[in-house]
């Protein structure tokens, strides 16, 4: 990977670019590497949210945080191109710089995030005062993000410490000390998961406005579907480290093509859902962590569909409707899906068979 | 034991905690009941007092005041207490914390049945773990291993089947599903559920998940501050709710359709998300 190169044609309109990324992680359990991402493309063009849909072992955490290159145990493979430029194999001054200005990061946990022992204030405006920016005025932009994003009495509360601050204060913190140097990308890893309903709301809400206002990209990590169809514009679905479908938002709700995001589409039960008296139409089985991922497609053991070429044959992402890829031997023409999604799902499983 | 109404009734308790000079009321009056047969969830933020709640019904905690009634009567004697220990089972959030690693899943299913006494010959026990096994969609085959060999689904199954196998009368269930993948989040539902139409019994369900608890309860009840502000069937809570914060709780549940999320959003109406109102406990 030559690195330098800034291409200008064609690609000028997408922001991140991820090619055949893999990443393995030493498993001393093991002695042997495990393939925890198995090739993911994926792109964000400018002021485009993104959201990246799995459950644990999926690989989207890692994904994400392989962009950031967060954890340096980890060897990555494929190309991750930002703005034109290699990043893996950078330096890590050149690392910093983009960390610094182009692409940020918000985590799960809005308590660790945060350095307990230092002010709201100084930590809001630190990423400015890296940047060379002088203390009055970085502090004056810090009070003013803080304002922006529903912190009341924000100048007051400059000097206040994380500890006097709610989870949903201090995730608004948080978001404001990762967008105040104005990047272009944001990666938000289940940003509102630790927080009660009501806050994640609005918190999404407030990611969802720097995004329009600001032109700012956003690549959102999470396992909730209901998060994805108010935020996204675009939606991934990940299953054992790779990529199941991928999909404008409304095409994906409206006719999901890989059995694995029909099966969640199914199963998660809704606060508008119909008749509870039913049992959830269920997905058999659990995902298997990467180190036992089955061989050729990794969801065939749950799949209801799944044939013989299945269990050897690893599908490609193809496209299989305009601007919708899906990695699945039987999606495409010859299976087309109605809009209740589900129906392929057997109800009557021997597993879900259960209390007869 | 007197009655023979199976409920459990946890009756005006109040609950507060001390710290320094300061004192924290947790609950105050809250009345819950549950029959046999019916789900009913308790649904409430962080810090409503649920887990306290929870704590107190099953003996963790003494409320300052109040009663726990288990079939019309307090656990007051010994043989109260053996009879509600019995038949009132619990199921954990965490599958990971609420299994011992060391114990094979014989071991854990069928120690219920031992220390009740409830099988008098080697043989009826084994056969009763196995049926509770089976229960939850796992089998014979499964007894011999440890649960270090299940996923995270699979153990909450595992510790389902614990509490089926003294055949209880009431269920309760502490964010069940809350640590769990989507994907294995409905077998563990539908167990729940299978338990509650077909085996009769009474599920206390305890949650934040206003979807899941829609989908399996009966009645509902919302927990706030420590107190209940609104409680009903649950199809006309969630229908029509009555008090400010139950609309507000259900107007912030995101919906897997964009459609419905688009008229969500709007109904929702705050169009500049930095006034949205928040909770007193927002700016402590």
């Amino acid at each position: 990977m030559s690195g330098h190169e800034i291409s200008n044609m064609g690609e000028a309109a997408a922001l991140l670019e991820v090619r055949g990324l893999t990443v393995d992680a030493r498993s001393r359990a093991q002695g042997r590497d495990i393939r925890i991402v198995d090739g993911v493309d994926l792109t964000i063009r400018a002021g485009e949210r993104l959201a990246v849909v799995g459950e644990s072992g999926s690989g989207k955490s890692i994904t994400a945080r392989a962009i950031m290159q967060l954890d340096p145990a980890l060897r990555l493979g494929g190309s991750i191109r930002l703005q034109g430029q290699e990043l893996i194999g950078a330096s890590a001054r050149r690392l910093r710089a983009i960390r610094s200005s182009v692409v940020s990061m918000v985590f799960q946990d809005p308590m660790t995030a945060l350095n307990p022992l230092m002010k709201i204030g100084d930590q809001v405006a630190e990423p400015l005062r890296l940047a060379g920016v002088g203390r009055r005025e970085a502090r004056r932009r810090a009070q003013e993000m803080l304002d922006r994003l529903g912190v009341p009495r924000a100048a007051e509360r400059m000097d206040a410490y994380p500890h006097e601050f709610s989870g949903g204060m201090r995730q608004r913190v948080v978001l404001a000390t990762a967008v105040i140097s104005g990047p272009r990308l944001l990666i938000a890893d289940e940003p509102t998961t630790a927080l009660d309903v009501r806050i994640q709301d609005q918190v999404l809400d407030l990611v969802m406005m720097l995004s329009q206002q600001e032109g700012m990209a956003v690549l959102l990590i999470t396992h909730d579907l209901g998060v994805v169809a108010g935020f996204a514009d675009r939606v991934t679905v990940m299953y054992g480290g790779r990529i199941a479908e991928q999909a404008p938002r409304d095409a994906l709700f409206a006719s999901p093509r890989h059995p694995y995001t029909r099966g969640l589409l199914a199963s998660v039960p809704r606060l508008d859902g119909g008749s509870h008296d039913q049992l959830l139409p269920v997905i058999p089985g659990s995902p298997a962590p990467p180190a036992r991922r089955p061989a050729g497609c990794a969801f065939h053991p749950r799949c209801p569909l799944a044939m013989d070429r299945c269990r050897t044959e690893e599908p490609r992402l193809r496209v299989v409707a305009p601007g919708v890829e899906a990695a699945c031997h039987l999606a495409g023409p010859t299976i087309t899906t109605d809009a209740s999604g589900g129906e392929v799902l057997a109800r009557s499983r021997p597993e879900e068979d259960v209390i007869a | 034991m007197n009655g023979d109404r199976v409920s459990l009734r946890a009756e005006d308790i109040t609950k507060s905690f001390r710290r320094g000079g300061s004192t924290t009321p947790v609950l105050q009056g809250v009345t819950v009941e549950v029959g046999a047969g019916e789900v009913v969830s308790l649904v409430g933020e962080s810090g409503s007092g649920k887990s306290t709640l929870l704590r107190c019904i099953v003996g963790l905690q003494r409320p300052d005041s109040g009663r726990i009634l288990y079939r019309d009567a307090e656990q007051a004697t010994r043989a109260g207490q053996a009879v509600f220990h019995r038949e009132v089972q619990i199921v954990f959030q965490d599958p990971y914390s609420s299994l011992s690693p060391r114990m094979t899943v014989q071991d854990i299913v069928s120690e219920g049945v031992i220390v009740h006494r409830l099988e008098s010959s080697r043989r009826r026990r084994l056969e009763r773990t196995v049926e509770a096994l089976e229960q939850v969609g796992l089998s014979a085959a499964d007894l011999p291993r440890y649960p270090s060999s299940f996923s995270g689904g699979q153990r909450q199954r595992i510790a389902i089947a614990r509490a089926l196998a003294v055949r209880p009368r009431i269920l309760i269930c502490d964010e069940p599903v809350s640590a769990l993948d989507v994907s294995v989040q409905a077998q563990v539902l539908n167990v729940i559920q299978s338990a509650s139409r077909n085996l009769g019994l009474g599920v206390l369900f305890i949650s934040h998940n206003l979807a899941v608890v829609r989908h399996l309860s009966d009645r509902v009840a919302i927990l706030r501050d420590g107190r209940i502000v609104e409680e009903g069937v649950c199809d006309e809570v969630y229908a029509s709710p009555s008090h400010p914060y139950t609309k507000a709780l259900l107007a912030a549940v995101p919906v897997p359709d964009p459609a419905a999320e688009r008229r969500r959003r709007e109904a929702r109406g705050e169009s500049d998300p930095r006034f949205a109102p928040l909770d007193e406990g927002e700016e402590r």
